[in-house]
Order: C-alpha cells, then sequence, then structure tokens
C-alpha cells in the first residue's frame, strides 16, 4: 500500500504518472486516484482528474508539490473530502513485483530523469531517522546537486525536524538544515560537498521518517534523479540490523550530538 | 480439444501456479536471511558501449562502512544475452570509487549487464567458489534485470 509524491523546485516541474493496472493487468474499478495535502488540523482531499485510459497524469507546480496522491476505493471517500488522520491506500499497489509510479522531472529547455516514487504506508504511521548517503549519485563535474527529502505522516501537522550533514570520509559535521514533515523538502548539496574531503556527504533526518531522491543537473541540461536503497538493504545475513543500527548510534553519537555541543 | 488444452495451459493461473512451483523446487531468487554461510551479493546493472557511450560505474565501500574491513570488488561482465565476457577483481580504495566501462573492459558497440559482488578483506586469501557458473546459467532464465539480486556463497 503505497502513497505516491511528486515535487517542484524553481526551473524543474514533475509529472507523475501512476497507472491504473497491475503488473498482472488486473483492473479494480472501483478505486480513484485521490489528492491529499494538510490544511489546519485535517487531511483534505479531492479527485484527480481522470484523462486518459490506462492511467492517471499529475503535473506538478508550486502550489501543488506536497500534495500526495493515492488510490482510494470510492465507498471510503469521506463526504466531506476531509479526515483527522491520513485515510489508508487501496490495497491495490500491494503487489509483488511491486507497484510502481513514474516521477519524472525534466527542466525547462533540458534533459529530463525518473524515478518510481512511491512512500510505502508503513513508514506514515511511524517516527524515526533516516540515514543516507549521497556519495555515489553525485555530479562533482560543473553540476548543481541536491536532494529532494520526502516525509508522509499519518497526523495533518507541519512539524519541523533536523537534518545533520556529515564528511562521510571522516564523520566529521559539516551542517544542519531544517525539513518539514508532510513536505517535499529541498536542500542543496554543493556548500557541502566543497567543504568534504571526497565529495561523499551523509545525511542523518531524525525525527521522521523519509525518502531522500538525489537530482543532479549541469548547465546543458543533462539530468539524474535517482534514490539510494535504505542501509539494511546494503547489507545481507542475521545480523544486518543490528551493523546498520550500531552504525546509525555512532554517527548520532558523532554527528548530531557533535553540532548541538 | 487440443486447441482447449493449449489455452488451459497458457492461461495466467496455470502460469502462476507453475512459476510458484518451480521457485519452490528451483528458485532464481535464492533466500538468504538465515544462511550460516558468508554469502555477498550483487544488484544487477546495464553498461554499454553502442553509439560512443561509455559506462560510468561508481560504487561505495560498504565493508569498510558496517564492518570496517578492507575488501576486493568482484565485476563481472555478460553479453545482451547474458552470457560470460570477463571478469575484474581489484581492491576498494576509496569510501566512493568509480570504474570506466568501455571498449578496453567490454566489446565495442554493444550492451550488456555487469555484477559487482563486494568480498571483505578476511574471505580474500581463500579460493573463490564455483558458484558463478551456476549463477550465470540463470541469469539467461531471467527476463527483466531491473533490481534483479543475485547471490555468491563463498567458502566459510
Amino acid at each position: 500500500m503505497n502513497y505516491f509524491f511528486h515535487t517542484s523546485y524553481k526551473n524543474i516541474n514533475s509529472k507523475l504518472t501512476i497507472s491504473k493496472y497491475k503488473n498482472s493487468g488486473e483492473r479494480n474499478e472501483n478505486l480513484l486516484l485521490i489528492g491529499a495535502f494538510c490544511e489546519g488540523n485535517a487531511w483534505r482531499y479531492y479527485l484527480v482528474p481522470d484523462e486518459y485510459d490506462d492511467y492517471y497524469v499529475i503535473n506538478s507546480d508550486l502550489e501543488n508539490k506536497d500534495h500526495i496522491f493515492f488510490y482510494l476505493d470510492k465507498s471510503i471517500i469521506p463526504s466531506n473530502f476531509s479526515s483527522e488522520f491520513l485515510l489508508k491506500p487501496s490495497d491495490f499497489t500491494s503487489t509483488s513485483p511491486a507497484f510502481r509510479g513514474n516521477l519524472e522531472v525534466s527542466m525547462h529547455d533540458g534533459g529530463f530523469s525518473s524515478y518510481q516514487a512511491e512512500f510505502p504506508h508503513r513508514m506514515s504511521q511511524m517516527q524515526g531517522s533516516m540515514v543516507s548517503s549521497a556519495g555515489n549519485l553525485i555530479n562533482l563535474d560543473n553540476a548543481t546537486n541536491l536532494v529532494f527529502i520526502r516525509s508522509i505522516y499519518h497526523k495533518p501537522i507541519k512539524s519541523n525536524f533536523g537534518l545533520f550533514i556529515w564528511d562521510e570520509d571522516d564523520r566529521e559535521p559539516l551542517g544542519k538544515k531544517i525539513l518539514s514533515v508532510n513536505a517535499s523538502n529541498i536542500i542543496i548539496l554543493d556548500p557541502y560537498l566543497e567543504s568534504s574531503k571526497h565529495g561523499n556527504v551523509g545525511l542523518f533526518a531524525d525525527g521522521y521518517l523519509c525518502i531522500p531522491v538525489f537530482l543532479s543537473y549541469s548547465k546543458d541540461g543533462q539530468m539524474s534523479f535517482e534514490h539510494t536503497h535504505p542501509p539494511h538493504e546494503n547489507l545481507c545475513g542475521n545480523d544486518r540490523i543490528e551493523l546498520v543500527n550500531k552504525y546509525r548510534k555512532e554517527t548520532y553519537e558523532k554527528v548530531v550530538k557533535k553540532i548541538f555541543s | 480439444m487440443k486447441k482447449s488444452l493449449k489455452k488451459y495451459f497458457l492461461n495466467n493461473r496455470f502460469i502462476y501456479i507453475f512459476k510458484f512451483l518451480k521457485e519452490i523446487i528451483k528458485p532464481n531468487v535464492r533466500i538468504w536471511g538465515n544462511s550460516n554461510y558468508n554469502y555477498t551479493s550483487s544488484d544487477s546493472f546495464f553498461w554499454r558501449t553502442d553509439n560512443g557511450y561509455t559506462t560510468i560505474f561508481r560504487y561505495s565501500d560498504i565493508a569498510k562502512k558496517y564492518l570496517n574491513s578492507d575488501s576486493d570488488i568482484l565485476l563481472i561482465f555478460l553479453d545482451d544475452n547474458g552470457k560470460y565476457i570477463d571478469e575484474k577483481i581489484f581492491k576498494v580504495q576509496n569510501s566512493v570509487n568509480t570504474f570506466i566501462i568501455d571498449s578496453k573492459i567490454v566489446p565495442d558497440n554493444q550492451i550488456g549487464s555487469f555484477f559487482a559482488f563486494i568480498i571483505p578483506k578476511d574471505l580474500l586469501s581463500k579460493k573463490l567458489p564455483k558458484l558463478r557458473i551456476v549463477v550465470m546459467l540463470d541469469i539467461q532464465r531471467i527476463i527483466s534485470f531491473i533490481h534483479l539480486y543475485m547471490v555468491m556463497k563463498l567458502p566459510s
């Protein structure tokens, strides 16, 4: 069960495409694609215009960049299009192989690149932290590098939480930024890359679960848009969670506490 | 009769059951979560040298990061039919590394796939297993390479 998200930033816009069928070809005519956003102390919903036979398309702009989208059965859409907690998506998107959306980001007069853009429902039900490395996805060849960080939490809040950035080579802190929950956050990485030894920076978000997606683009319009795997997927074996937790704890001790002290 | 039998055996439900049973008897994806063996796994990746392209492969030193261990990386290159071309093994030098795949490594003007296995230092002195060959035979039966994980069992 997934939510889908998109984003928008200056001259970069995105197009989110969500198919109406599973990999197996199965459809469910009782489902509608719902858009959702936080307003006041509630989640507000609206129906996404249904313009194509096989898929929905949502174009982003600076107004709707924080909205999320998901399939919902017609019969359980609230009559006032509002709820206190975020509604659970239909299990239509619980498939194997995984049901994917397609988030295409593009620059005006430039290239485009795509990413799958789903956010698991279970991650919206809990708080926690996120650790990620930018090193593999950075373009140091005269390009702009940034990271979109998407969080979705079931309560209709827009609290702030911290993103800590460090040099992966020596674990020296490089800085702190503020993120908002239930928003598509954008962080420019270039100042931190310049401060790091080999252009390899780590990210630690403390407070809410979130998904980082890295974007680089060069002056001639070449783009790359890609996520990293969660750290526990870097390893296999019985002790992989233990190893990742150890790394996470060490990072917290060496980076977050140092920034606060 | 022949036509209706053919229709029955080719319908989605039968194919699903057949694939399910095949996965139990001889799985393409091996379950490694509870294994007591030493093993390393790789996603699959594409390379291309067609139309003047080269492929830039960047990888992290995850053995150093999580195990505080030096390591080698083993790259296995296949052509577009999943046939073995060559392999390279060398020491992982930095936290992030770059490897250029061009016509010096793989045939010119073609596309293919490759795997990248990180092998921690304490296993480097031991002979790598023949399982690699089995891995490659398996690949030929897989249609989509995207997000395919391949596991290599190492000496205990």
